[in-house]
């Protein structure tokens, strides 16, 4: 049955017209034209949908739109601060943690969930933490390895000092730097 | 999908009119995780969809030393998986909820939900059982409580009536030195669902090491969860020896009644009940010694 609703996407308001069983993925791809957000299995298993649901992640193949009314939701379109990728983001392209590329929104979305809880995730903990993210190309290695770099980089910035270990990509030390300056006063925490 | 009219009720007393009103046709949603699942796959083709996420009493997660634990129909694996009571006064529950699914699923799926699909393999069911933990039903008549054993009474079957809602899950505190534990038999490491699940829940006298209380449950070897009550008497009034472990692991092997399919054969299934069983009251046995 066809219903008006307002989704909370990225911060801003969407008012869309659904059906009872429109998914919260459909509506996203479909209504909010948000395809960031990608249909792998369509039964939770494979991650390639995650989302953040008021900053947790779910499979929003398995989630009704009507029932994210009300919610937070965040997309891998609304983690980048304007042109400036979030340190995940970063993190995955610099160290080629991605290949087909289909899981990487999920990875990210998921990922950023993980340090947010645990910035100082250890390897085995970000593995444990992406287990509900499948790559099928199975790049897991540079994944975690992303996961972690990117873990350093924000853990510098909440020191102020960014520490760049990502291979010295000069393209990233940039943007970061400047985000950091303006964002905190150097050695807050 | 089928299409269907979404519901949200504010209270208990809506959502019952609402299953008073529609019966069969209506289908409760907490998580979704099955559900949505079912209607995808059109295993379920409700004409109603109840969405209980947002009836306050649904959303109860409260402990009480007194009490024990309450967990609301709509609380998800996630919130046990990480509270501190859950960890430190049922840590076989907190195992458990852990191994439901991924991340993302535990943020979603619920213990409710779990126990309404009431799979064989119902994840959080072998501690519930073990926990001898009750549910309160919400029916036009009010409210019922009853034990869990008596809420699943066979292969995705519940002593739910049509009319009615589970609301809350009670978990009685546990007893001064007490030490639960469950180990699930899989595959791989996650997003699998058991070959076979073991809880034990035990309580030891004051002082000396003597098992007041035992209580063994076993998940995916049977059409519902099922306690072992001649492995509970074994362990009962007597000290944990080697002997004494091995009796209660035969019978709870005996007790089990797994299926081949996929996944396992039924002589294997059995077979890791015996090890499971034994590996579950030692562990239980040593976290309560702790206390």
């Amino acid at each position: 049955m066809r219903q008006l609703i307002e989704l909370n996407v990225n911060g801003e308001v969407y008012p869309i017209d659904v059906e009872g069983r429109t998914r919260l993925l459909d509506a996203l791809r479909d209504k909010c034209l948000l395809t960031g957000a990608k249909e792998g299995c369509s039964t939770g298993d494979c991650g390639a949908c995650t989302v953040l649901l008021d900053s947790m992640p779910v499979t929003s193949c398995l989630v009704l739109a009507a029932s994210a009314v009300g919610k937070q939701i965040t997309t891998i379109e609304g983690v980048a601060k304007g042109e400036a990728l979030h340190p995940v983001q970063r993190a995955f392209m610099d160290l080629g943690g991605l290949q087909c590329g289909i899981c990487t929104p999920g990875m990210i979305m998921t990922s950023i969930a993980l340090l947010e809880e645990n910035p100082n995730a250890t390897r085995d903990e970000i593995r444990y933490g992406l287990q509900g993210n499948l790559c099928r190309c199975t790049g897991y290695d540079k994944i975690v390895d992303a996961v972690q770099a990117a873990a350093h980089e924000m853990d510098g910035r909440r020191r102020g000092t960014p520490r760049v270990e990502t291979g010295g990509n000069p393209a990233m030390a940039g943007p970061l730097q400047a985000d950091t300056t303006g964002g905190r006063s150097p050695g807050a925490r | 999908m089928r299409d269907f009219e979404y519901l949200a009720p504010r209270s208990i007393g809506e959502a019952v009119a609402l299953l008073q009103q529609h019966g069969a046709k209506a289908r409760c949603l907490a998580g979704g995780t099955d559900l949505v699942l079912m209607m995808t796959d059109k295993i379920a083709t409700p004409a109603y969809v109840i969405d209980i996420k947002h009836i306050p009493e649904l959303n109860v997660f409260e402990w009480d030393p007194t009490g024990g634990l309450t967990i609301g129909a709509a609380v998800p694996f996630r919130i046990l998986e990480r509270s501190d009571v859950v960890q430190r006064h049922y840590p076989g529950m907190a195992e458990s909820a852990g191994e439901v699914g991924s991340w993302q699923i535990r943020n979603l799926a619920t213990p409710g939900g779990n126990l309404c699909t009431a799979s064989p393999s119902a994840e959080i069911a072998p501690i519930l059982w073990a926990l001898d933990a009750q549910v309160t039903i919400a029916g036009p008549n009010g409210s019922r409580r009853i034990p869990v054993q008596q809420f699943v009474t066979g292969v995705r079957r519940t002593a739910l009536e049509p009319e009615e809602l589970l609301v809350d899950i009670r978990v009685p505190p546990p007893g001064e030195r007490a030490g639960s534990h469950y180990i699930k038999l899989k595959e791989r490491q996650k997003m699998d669902i058991a070959f076979v699940g073991v809880a034990a829940a035990v309580e030891l006298e004051p002082g000396d090491g003597v098992i007041r209380e035992a209580k063994i449950a076993l998940g995916a070897v049977a059409p519902t969860p099922i306690r072992v009550p001649k492995a509970e008497a074994t362990l009962r009034g007597q000290r944990l020896t080697d002997e004494r472990l091995e009796e209660a692991g035969r019978e709870a092997a005996d007790a089990a009644k797994p299926i081949t399919d996929v996944r396992a054969s039924a002589e294997y299934r059995k077979e890791m009940v015996h090890v499971l069983t034994k590996r579950a009251i030692r562990q239980a046995v040593a976290i309560a010694t702790q206390h």
